[in-house]
């Protein structure tokens, strides 16, 4: 089954935290927020990067795939009819399931505006790498480019992981009230 | 900035284990890796902090494992350090990525990751609620800093920021460090012969609240006995103030005779009254823009404090003779020896005044809460007195002397310190060494001088001190035998019960009402009484209750006391009979 395909909330939070959290945030945006200004001045002198440097900058390859596809599925993780498959709603008619989950999904979207961002995400998502492309083009001095820097590049990057990090972290399921259930 | 470099501890799982991480956060911040482990550190120019790394985790068979004790053990190497430093900071990561170890070397994660860095936090609080831990985070602030709080932290640093003219990854760690670090600062005030020595947690811990208070745009409130440094902190706090540029003014009530202070604070226009030939700045308006100390508030007269109520809460004055407003921009602070609160509840100090005086207090330490400081202490006074006094520097202080510097009770604090040392070097002009001897000597003709009168926290009973006796009380050995222990509840109820009857008998007695006039008439004013034994302002009622169960401690003692006492025995008495108010009767009018 592709990992992708009907992901749950849990999956979705575990992906982003490893991605986003412990690879983006921590590893990548930290090397960018103290080295773009040397990267800088040697794209600008076309001196050599240090390997290890390369190396760094190069990790958004590996990552690109998987960051946009945790952005593409936002929407379906972020249902609040998954909370349905938890006892003991799961105890409910599939057809009350059923219009209860698609009426959760619409008012939670309404209220979160969750669509709009997501749109958001992706344009910026496509900024970084597009800006990305770019910066290793000139670095590889292959082909022409159009002006990008590291600052740049860097504080595109601070402003995705913003709106990653605005996301909700969590569908709280609260209960209101006493709920029997009838043993058979 | 203090002088020298202060000691951060970062506990982080990532920059922990990766060197290339580590030296990337350093440079963004602007610290010098200290933790030994890598053999290529990068080199930071004038770096704001040292700092040791500390994982967080254990590493074993392909595994990491998040380990409170590592933590643990790492914050305690610096709390303090063996060479005497401790800690100023402590970064503190939220998520610590646990399990088993992937093909790149990166933990899976394990459940629980996510919240580890919160029951660190709670373990080090447990420990000791003086540790100064920020929070490090690459988390969302709205998403943690709520829990950190809660759980102790002080504040937040965001590990990435987009560096700005007003905010960079350096700056925040700066703007940490003086807010919630606790550093040493022997910054020159004033002049040479004028710093704020010493390194204890007591003296960082002040320092730290007057940075904040510093910063702040209320009224601070220092309170602290004769000769502990008032008015150094003052002079600490106007400098490290966005108005240190400006003007710093001190008023000392005694200074000028008590019909003149109000011409000293407030000025005059010219033909104010007989004598003003010209118009007249007063302290108010010359601190304008800087800071204006006023020492001793406790003791301005009466209708000067009402005078001040204005200008304290909204920095408006006027001459004296002038209906003109002044609008003033200048930062107060107020400083005392005395217990205010213990002065409003006996009618000595206006309780509105008390309100708007006392928005950011300050308690300076004595000088028996900041022994560690001795040994600088002594140096830097040793150093000032003989340059003053032409005499050969002792170049040495033995161990044995500082000993007995730390045994001494220092009823005057610094000051005392000071005119000891004087004394000693006095006395012995041209020893290299200060003894043991050349201190106990210079005590001994101290002490037949007069003594000087304690009227602030300290309280005596029977020549002793109450402090010594909590001390005593608190290193006393209890002991382990059967017979000892045996009915060793009544023997203690009896004694605490007694010196409990003998301090309220203490508090009536200074508290006693005053007549329209001023002058104490002996009325017992028990609420009064009951307030200043209590450290806080209780209603009659409140007082009456205390009373009561003051007296239920021990009934056999309190019933002594009341043979022996009429006016006590009346007073207990009438406590036990005050009824406390029922919940479901009728609310009365507030006047009750």
């Amino acid at each position: 089954m592709n990992y992708w395909q009907n992901i749950t909330l849990e999956r979705w939070l575990d992906c982003r935290d490893k991605i986003q959290h412990d690879w983006f945030k921590n590893r990548y945006l930290v090397f960018l927020q103290a080295r773009w200004k040397m990267l800088d001045k040697a794209l600008a002198s076309g001196a050599v990067f240090p390997p290890e440097m390369i190396a760094t900058i190069l990790e958004w390859e590996s990552k690109r795939e998987p960051m946009r596809n945790m952005i593409e599925r936002t929407i379906d993780a972020l249902r609040p009819s998954h909370l349905l498959d938890i006892y003991p709603l799961t105890e409910l008619p599939s057809k009350v399931r059923e219009e209860l989950g698609t009426l959760a999904d619409e008012e939670y979207q309404q209220k979160t505006k969750l669509l709009v961002r997501q749109e958001k995400l992706l344009k910026l998502f496509d900024e970084v790498d597009h800006c990305y492309c770019i910066i290793v083009k000139r670095a590889s001095a292959t082909g022409t480019a159009d002006e990008c820097s590291f600052e740049r590049f860097f504080k595109n990057c601070v402003e995705f992981d913003a709106a990653i990090a605005s996301l909700p972290r969590d569908l709280p399921l609260v209960w209101i009230g006493e709920y029997d259930i009838e043993e058979d | 900035m203090p002088n020298s470099v202060p000691h951060i501890l970062v506990i982080d799982d990532q920059f922990g284990w990766s060197l290339e991480s580590r030296r990337d956060l350093c440079l963004s911040f602007g610290i010098a890796d200290e933790t030994g482990d890598d053999i290529r550190p990068e080199i930071i120019n004038n770096a704001v902090a040292r700092a040791r790394y500390c994982s967080g985790q254990l590493r074993g068979n392909n595994t990491l494992e998040n380990s409170l004790p590592t933590i643990m053990a790492a914050v305690k190497k610096g709390w303090p350090h063996s060479s005497g430093w401790r800690w100023a900071l402590i970064l503190l990561d939220i998520r610590f990525v646990s399990g088993t170890l992937g093909p790149e070397g990166v933990s899976e994660g394990k459940p629980g990751d996510s919240e580890f860095g919160i029951q660190a936090l709670k373990a080090l609080m447990e420990f000791d609620s003086d540790l100064p831990v920020v929070v490090l985070s690459s988390r969302d602030r709205g998403a943690v800093i709520e829990d950190c709080r809660r759980a102790g932290a002080l504040g937040f640093i965001q590990r990435v920021q987009y560096e700005t003219d007003e905010q960079s990854p350096r700056k925040a760690l700066v703007e940490n460090i003086e807010l919630n670090g606790l550093i040493s600062d022997n910054r020159i005030l004033l002049d040479e012969n004028n710093r704020i020595v010493g390194s204890s947690l007591a003296i960082a811990k002040t320092l730290r609240a007057a940075r904040r208070a510093a910063t702040g745009t209320g009224n601070v409130l220092l309170l602290g006995e004769t000769g502990t440094g008032k008015e150094l902190l003052a002079r600490y706090i106007h400098d490290v103030s966005p108005k240190s540029a400006g003007p710093y003014i001190v008023f000392h009530p005694f200074g000028s005779a008590t019909d003149l202070q109000e011409d000293e604070l407030f000025g005059h226009v010219k033909g104010a009254f007989t004598g003003a030939v010209s118009d007249r700045r007063g302290q108010f308006e010359l601190a304008n823009g800087g800071t204006l100390l006023i020492d001793e508030i406790g003791d301005i007269p009466d209708n000067l404090q009402k005078k001040l109520l204005r200008p304290i809460e909204n920095r408006t004055i006027c001459q004296q003779g002038s209906s003109n407003e002044l609008q003033l921009e200048l930062a107060m602070i107020l400083a005392t020896n005395k217990n205010l609160y213990d002065y409003v509840s006996m009618g000595r100090f206006e309780q509105d005044l008390l309100n708007r005086i006392s928005a950011f207090p300050i308690r300076i330490p004595t000088l028996r809460e900041r022994l560690d400081d001795m040994p600088d202490l002594v140096y830097c006074l040793l150093d000032r007195i003989c340059l003053k006094s032409g005499s050969r520097w002792p170049r040495k202080v033995l161990p044995e002397t500082l000993a007995e510097l730390r045994q001494m009770d220092w009823p005057d604090h610094i000051r005392g310190l000071r005119n000891t040392l004087e004394q000693a070097v006095k006395n012995n002009r041209d020893s290299e060494l200060l003894l043991p001897d050349d201190i106990r000597d210079t005590m001994g003709r101290l002490e037949t001088k007069a003594l000087v009168q304690h009227k602030t926290q300290s309280l005596r009973i029977d020549g002793g001190d109450l402090q010594g006796l909590i001390q005593s009380i608190s290193e006393f050995q209890v002991p382990d035998s059967y017979d000892e222990l045996q009915g060793c509840l009544s023997v203690v109820k009896e004694a605490m019960g007694d010196l409990l009857i003998r301090l309220l008998r203490a508090c009536i007695d200074v508290t006693r009402h005053r007549s329209p006039g001023r002058i104490q008439n002996g009325d017992v004013n028990l609420a009064g009484a009951v307030s200043c034994m209590a450290g806080k302002r209780l209603t009659t009622s409140q007082a009456a209750d205390l009373v009561k169960q003051l007296s239920k401690l021990d009934e056999s003692v309190a019933e002594a006391w009341s043979l022996l006492d009429r006016e006590l025995g009346s007073i207990i008495k009438d406590a036990i009979r005050l009824r406390t108010r029922r919940k479901n009767t009728t609310k009365r009018s507030d006047s009750d």
